[in-house]
Parts: C-alpha cells; sequence; structure tokens
C-alpha cells in the first residue's frame, strides 16, 4: 500500500532510510578506548596562555643534560659552595666567583678581580664537539635550561623566560636583561635544543646574561691576562644609555697605581691619546705605567698619570675582632711579595696590635720608602712573622 | 488555493516535453539546488559543510595551520561568538503578533527532533559502549540538543519557525552544560546563566541609553557582548544562554537597545558564523565513531525534522509539513556552538568526541537538505 501523500512518502522513506543506517551502523564495533581521563579543569588563564607540555619539557632537558655534560666542569667555588665552569675551548673553561680575590686554584689561569670572571685550565680529550651559540637580541616567552651548581652535582632547571631584552651594563657592557625569572649568578643559560646563550652574572642589584659576543670579549681579555696581573683595579663603565658615551670611574682599589690619582665619578676623556671602544678596552690600556688620561672631573679638566708604585701595601682587609682579615692580595705588590695570602688574619702590623684595615692604610702611608715593617700574620692557629718593604 | 489548483492541472506540458530530452548528468546534479535558490532557501547563505570542511583542512588532524594551541586560545573567542549569537536569537525570540501559535509549533518540533536523535544516537552509543565517562543519557542528550536548531536561511514565511525552534534547544543547554562542566547544580547554573544575562545587558543598556553618538553605542555594545562571552566561558555557564537572556532583555527594555543590537552586531554575524565553523570543523578528529555517530546525527536530524514538522504543522495552521521541513532541514550554527561549549566546559576526549561528530554530522546534514525534494516537485 502505497501512501498517496507526497509528504508522507518522504517522510516514511526517510524513516526507512535512516532504520537501515542505524541497524548498520549498531554492527560496527570499535576498539575499547580505555577508562576514560578524569576531566581536565582548565583555569581561563591556562587556556589564554602558551601551554608547553610538561613531559616535553622533560624530555627535552633530560635529552640536554646528556648533551651538555661533557661541557661543564664542577670546581670547588671560593666562598666554600659547589661552582660550575663552562668549558670554552678545547684547553680552558669560563666560570664567575663572588669572590674573586680568594681565587687560589692551582687551574685557574686567569681572574678578572673586578667582575669575578675566571678562566680556568680544563683539557679534555677528545674535546667535545663546540656548541652552537644562540644571541637574540630580544625574545621571549620562552623556555630555557640553567644549568646550576649543587651539592649533588651541577643538574639542568628548565626556566620560564618572560622576556629576553638586550640592554647596556655600566659593569658588563652589553647584556641580555631577564624579566619574569629567578636566575642564580653563576649558572650558565642553554635554550632546549641545546645552543648556549650565556653566563648569569649579577647586575645592578639583579642578575642579567652575559652574552655572545661580549661574553667573547670577556673571555678573550682573560685569555691574554696571565695570573690576573694585568687589571690595573680601576673598574670603569659607561654612562647609561651611551653605548659610545663617556667612560666614568666607578671605583679604585686601593693598592692600584692609580689610587690617589683617579676617583670615583671621574670621567675619562681619552687614554694615551684615544677614545677606547669598549670599558674592556679601557681597562686593559690602565695597565700601561705609560698611560696618561685625560679627565674630567667637575668642571676642572686634568691629565693623569699612574704612580710608579703603588702608595699601599696592595692589601683588601676586612676588619674582623682579633686584627684585619687579608680578602684578597695584589699581584706583585709589597704584600703579595711579603707572603701574606688571602685568609690570613693580621694579629700585629708594624707595632699595631690587632690592627683594623684603617690602622694598617696609616702605618704604611706614614711609613718610609725602603722602610720594613714587621707583620705578625696568622692562619688559623698557626702564626708566622713576614716582613713587608715598602718599595 | 492558487498553487494547489495548478497542481491539480498536472505537469507543465511543455516542461514535460523538455524533460524528455537528454539532461546533463551535472543539470540533474543541480537541479535540487535550483529549485531550493527558486523557493528562496538560499544554499550558500550559511555553507556549514564548505566552512566545517575547511576548518578540517587547517585543523590539526589536516594542514595543522589551525594546532591544539591555537584552538584553546580560541576558545574564549567561540564563546564571545555563541554570546552573540545567543543575543541574534533573543532578539527574534519574541513571538510577534499572532506568531504564539507558530512559537508552540517550533518548540514541539525542536522537541520531536531533539527526542529521535537522541534515542537513536543513545542506542548506538549504548552498543558500542562508548562516551562511558561523559554518561550515556548526556551524550544523547547533547546530540539531541544540537540536532534541533535550524538555519534561518529561507527566506519564505514558514521558516519563521527556524527562528524560533533554537529557543528550547538554548534552554535545555543551559540546564545540561553546568551538570557536565563545573560542580553547579542545574537549576543553580541556569539562574546564574540568565542573571549573568540579565545583568551584562542591564550595564550595556544603561551605556546605550546614554551614548553620545553611534561609535560609542558599537563600542558599548561590543563590549557588553565580550563580557557575556568571556564571564560565561570563565564559569564553565552557558554563553548562548547569557546572550538569550541579554537579547530578549534588550527587546523588552524600553528605548532602542534592541535596535542598535540588530544594527550594530548584524554585520560580525557572518564573521562569528565562520569562526564557529572553522573551529567547530578544526576540532574534528578523523575516528570510525566520529565519522560513523556524525553519519547517524544527520540522517536522524532529517528524520527528526521531517517527523517534527508533521506534528508542528497542524499546530502552526500550515497544511504542508514538507514545505515546513524543507525550511528546516538546515542545520543552525547554534546547534554546533552548544557542543563547543560542552568542548569548553568538559576538555576531555569524550567531548571532543561529541563535538567532532556534531560537526561532522551538520556538515554531512547540509548536502542531505539539499538533495531533499522540496515541495515545488510535489507535482512531479
Amino acid at each position: 500500500m502505497v501512501p498517496e501523500s507526497r509528504e508522507l512518502r518522504l517522510l516514511l522513506v526517510t524513516i526507512g532510510a535512516s532504520l537501515a543506517v542505524l541497524v548498520g551502523l549498531a554492527r560496527l564495533r570499535f576498539p575499547a578506548a580505555g577508562p576514560a581521563p578524569p576531566p581536565q579543569q582548565l583555569l581561563p588563564i591556562d587556556r589564554l596562555g602558551p601551554q608547553a607540555l610538561y613531559e616535553d619539557l622533560v624530555r627535552a632537558v633530560a635529552r640536554l643534560e646528556t648533551r651538555l655534560g661533557p661541557h661543564l666542569v664542577e670546581r670547588a667555588g671560593e666562598d666554600g659552595r659547589p661552582a660550575l665552569a663552562l668549558l670554552w675551548n678545547s684547553t680552558q673553561a669560563l666560570a664567575w666567583s663572588p669572590l674573586p680575590e680568594r681565587a687560589s686554584d692551582a687551574r685557574i689561569l686567569a681572574v678578572d678581580r673586578g667582575r669575578g670572571l675566571l678562566l680556568l685550565r680544563h683539557a679534555t680529550s677528545p674535546p667535545p664537539a663546540a656548541l652552537a651559540e644562540w644571541s637574540p637580541e630580544a625574545a621571549g616567552p620562552i623556555y630555557l635550561a640553567a644549568a646550576e651548581p649543587g651539592p649533588g652535582g651541577w643538574a639542568l632547571r628548565p626556566v620560564y623566560v618572560g622576556r629576553l631584552r638586550a640592554t647596556h651594563s655600566t659593569t658588563w657592557g652589553g647584556v641580555l636583561a631577564v624579566s619574569g625569572a629567578s636566575l642564580t649568578p653563576g649558572s650558565f643559560l642553554f635554550t632546549l635544543d641545546g645552543r648556549r646563550l650565556g653566563l648569569v652574572v649579577p647586575d645592578a642589584g639583579g642578575a642579567a646574561v652575559l652574552a655572545g659576543s661580549n661574553l667573547r670579549a670577556h673571555a678573550e681579555s682573560l685569555a691574554r691576562d696571565p695570573r690576573g696581573a694585568a687589571w690595573s683595579g680601576v673598574r670603569l663603565g659607561r654612562l647609561p644609555g651611551e653605548a659610545r658615551g663617556a667612560l666614568v670611574v666607578l671605583s679604585v682599589e686601593e693598592w692600584s697605581t692609580w689610587a690617589a690619582r683617579l676617583r670615583s665619578g671621574d670621567t675619562l676623556e681619552s687614554i694615551a691619546g684615544g677614545e677606547p671602544a669598549s670599558t674592556l678596552e679601557a681597562e686593559e690600556a690602565l695597565r700601561s705605567a705609560a698611560a696618561v688620561v685625560r679627565v674630567r672631573r667637575g668642571s676642572a679638566r686634568l691629565q693623569v698619570r699612574p704612580a710608579r708604585e703603588p702608595d699601599a701595601p696592595g692589601l683588601r682587609l676586612a676588619d674582623a675582632p682579633g686584627g684585619a682579615r687579608v680578602v684578597g692580595v695584589a699581584p706583585d705588590s709589597p704584600a703579595a711579595r711579603s707572603g701574606l695570602h688571602a685568609g690570613d688574619r693580621l694579629s700585629a702590623f708594624d707595632g699595631v696590635e690587632a690592627p683594623t684595615a684603617a690602622d694598617v692604610a696609616r702605618r704604611y702611608g706614614a711609613a718610609r720608602r725602603g722602610t720594613r715593617l714587621v707583620v705578625v700574620a696568622g692562619h688559623g692557629r698557626e702564626a708566622r712573622a713576614l716582613v713587608l718593604e715598602k718599595p | 488555493m492558487k498553487r494547489e489548483g495548478l497542481d491539480e492541472l498536472g505537469p507543465d506540458p511543455i516542461d514535460a516535453a523538455i524533460e524528455t530530452g537528454r539532461v546533463p548528468l551535472l543539470s540533474r546534479l543541480a537541479a535540487p539546488l535550483r529549485q531550493r535558490a527558486a523557493l528562496g532557501l538560499d544554499p550558500a547563505l550559511a555553507p556549514v559543510a564548505v566552512f566545517v570542511a575547511l576548518g578540517f583542512a587547517a585543523g590539526p588532524a589536516g594542514l595543522g595551520v589551525l594546532g591544539a594551541d591555537g584552538l584553546a586560545r580560541l576558545e574564549t573567542a567561540v564563546a564571545i561568538a555563541a554570546a552573540a549569537l545567543g543575543v541574534f536569537a533573543g532578539l527574534e525570540l519574541l513571538p510577534r503578533t499572532g506568531e504564539r501559535r507558530l512559537f508552540v509549533a517550533a518548540s514541539l518540533e525542536a522537541l520531536v527532533t531533539m527526542a529521535v536523535v537522541a534515542a537513536a544516537t543513545g542506542y548506538l552509543l549504548a552498543e558500542w559502549e562508548l562516551l562511558a565517562g561523559l554518561g550515556l543519557g548526556s551524550a544523547a542528550l547533547v546530540l539531541g540538543l544540537s540536532a534541533a536548531p535550524s538555519a534561518a536561511s529561507a527566506l519564505f514565511g514558514e521558516s519563521r519557525l527556524a527562528d524560533l525552534d533554537d529557543a528550547l534547544p538554548i534552554v535545555l543547554g543551559a540546564v545540561l552544560l553546568p551538570v557536565l562542566g563545573p560542580d553547579i547544580p542545574p537549576l543553580e547554573g541556569l539562574a546564574l546563566t540568565a542573571a549573568l544575562g540579565v545583568g551584562a545587558a542591564l550595564c550595556g543598556w544603561l551605556l546605550l541609553e546614554h551614548a553620545r553618538d553611534a561609535a560609542e553605542r558599537a563600542v558599548f555594545l561590543l563590549g557588553t557582548v565580550a563580557l557575556l562571552g568571556g564571564a560565561a566561558a570563565s564559569l564553565g555557564l552557558s554563553a548562548l544562554l547569557a546572550g538569550l537572556a541579554a537579547g530578549l532583555f534588550w527587546r523588552v527594555a524600553p528605548g532602542a537597545a534592541d535596535v542598535v543590537a540588530r544594527r550594530d552586531l548584524g554585520p560580525f554575524q557572518h564573521l562569528l558564523v565562520v569562526l564557529l565553523l572553522i573551529v567547530a570543523g578544526a576540532g574534528i578528529a578523523f575516528e570510525p565513531p566520529v565519522l560513523a555517530l556524525g553519519v547517524a546525527f544527520a540522517f536522524f536530524r532529517l528524520t527528526g525534522k521531517l517527523l517534527g514538522a508533521f506534528a508542528a504543522a497542524p499546530v502552526a495552521g500550515l497544511r504542508r509539513p514538507s514545505a515546513l521541513a524543507a525550511g528546516l532541514l538546515t542545520p543552525g550554527v547554534i546547534g554546533i556552538a552548544f557542543a563547543l561549549a560542552v568542548r569548553g566546559a568538559r576538555p576531555d576526549a569524550d567531548a571532543a568526541l561529541l563535538a567532532g561528530a556534531v560537526a561532522f554530522g551538520a556538515a554531512l546534514s547540509e548536502p542531505l537538505a539539499w538533495l531533499t525534494p522540496p515541495p515545488s516537485s510535489a507535482a512531479a
């Protein structure tokens, strides 16, 4: 019996076709998908933000750990804590230390005592394949890996960096400012695919990344400076926002030949008739005993030469009960020639018992050239008598 | 009457003579589309199949242009689009003079469609032992609710039902959504959604009524819609219902808020529909359960719409159920928006399978609607 109405025919045909589809589909069987995972309640901010998969991150860091292993060197830090160095070439490794003046490791080839950079001897055979370098002007947000020293050995930590931005540091020159991440000075940063970004250094009360050509320049400057003798004791910086601006004296070490000649805040107009391109180049130029520096101090313009010998024993002292403690000894200084070392405690200096740093400076300044000053120094319970000759 | 009189005369002898000639294959295939176009059933007004296919091609299962991260970021935009569609539905929802019977008929038609699709897909899901995590009844209800809305693409008067059959699915969907998503009791969720919609609409209305010029009104309106969608997505509530409540409020509130909303949101309607369809298409995983459920969705939606038209025609006072059905067969994007809202409220594999099946089924429904003979061929 065929229905007369077209509408009814259409309906019946559709129902028939649908039922046929239903019967056909009901015979299908799908492989069991297993228990349904629990619902994942995402906060709206998670839906909007970048969602790096944690498992991917863990895998990437694990791969990186194997790859970076041959490039990282564990060492005992000058502050007694574990420290880390990065293989710089086949024989040398680079590190940062908070107390460079205490650096006494026999492996240390060079020390930038102003900034804390160390170059260490570390030969590996065969040397690992060199790491590619990543030196962006700006980047982020991005995940990086930070290699950090720890009591159980070095470890890699994934670091979420909100933004990396090239900026200028008075201490380091060009650095990368980091926002949105907490970084430890002395650690090294890498991309998750194994490229070297740089060394985390302290800067302006926080941390910045010394990377790219500026990191290379610092390392090469250190390599040219055996035993750290070359540092003039003068720390220079540039005025903020002036990449080629005037060089300004930040500090002058008391043992430096420039002590009492240059002052903090002096603006250097030229060194030996030239205008150094970088703070590093300027500091190197100041090593020369023949360097003549044109300085602007307030409204006055001066021409300054270094002293033949510094009017200081070459000691960095910290006041302590029972006598000043030697924190650092300048190489080739009267103190170094007398046999004083970092860590010694001065129990007597030229007749003054338990001297302070001010006592030492005053007695040394008052002594005539050629005077032999008697010093009693000790390390722990051991005490020894030394002679410090003022040249 | 005149038309029926013409029908009684039988086929046009000239047409009959032409039909005896050889007709090229392409012309034969295009004939249903031409007929629908001639009746005002524009086949390209809401090309669900085209945009869902484009979305699938761009999505993670296709070329990967629109990846999983991109889709996650678009969820808030999708919620705002859903809120805007809800506003459109709300503005058109209140029955005009003499339309009360039409509203009842539209709700009846939607209810029949929902029941048919939910029953068929529920049976299949039980046979396949799928979506146990979501619950068989909930999954079938989501599919039924997604099938009920129709595209208001037809230009002839009977298709007014396509405007009105969105209301019941939106309200039921707003009750169902909190059950599937966050731990809010259904009625509390419904009340919260309505309060959100009315609250935002009230703020928007105050701003719109005190706006100095058209540009300021447009900014206030778009801001209100963004607030509706964003807040609903954040709370795991139905952006569609929040938008519907806002649209209704503007319609009944004194002033010209409804006129402004229609005029200023209108230009964005097509864009929002395209966004929803592309996102829905990109979310389709090319897996056998998705495809099988999509096929069942398309066939039983067609059956449900035809049955619904038969049930609704006497209530609406219409004599030709097939003419009514022809205006309802094209899938409504509100159904797809609801499935996407379920996926947003419950981001797991079950909800993704459902949303994929609804998108695929809706895309399949469109060619089925084109191929279903419209009433003009009754005489042939």
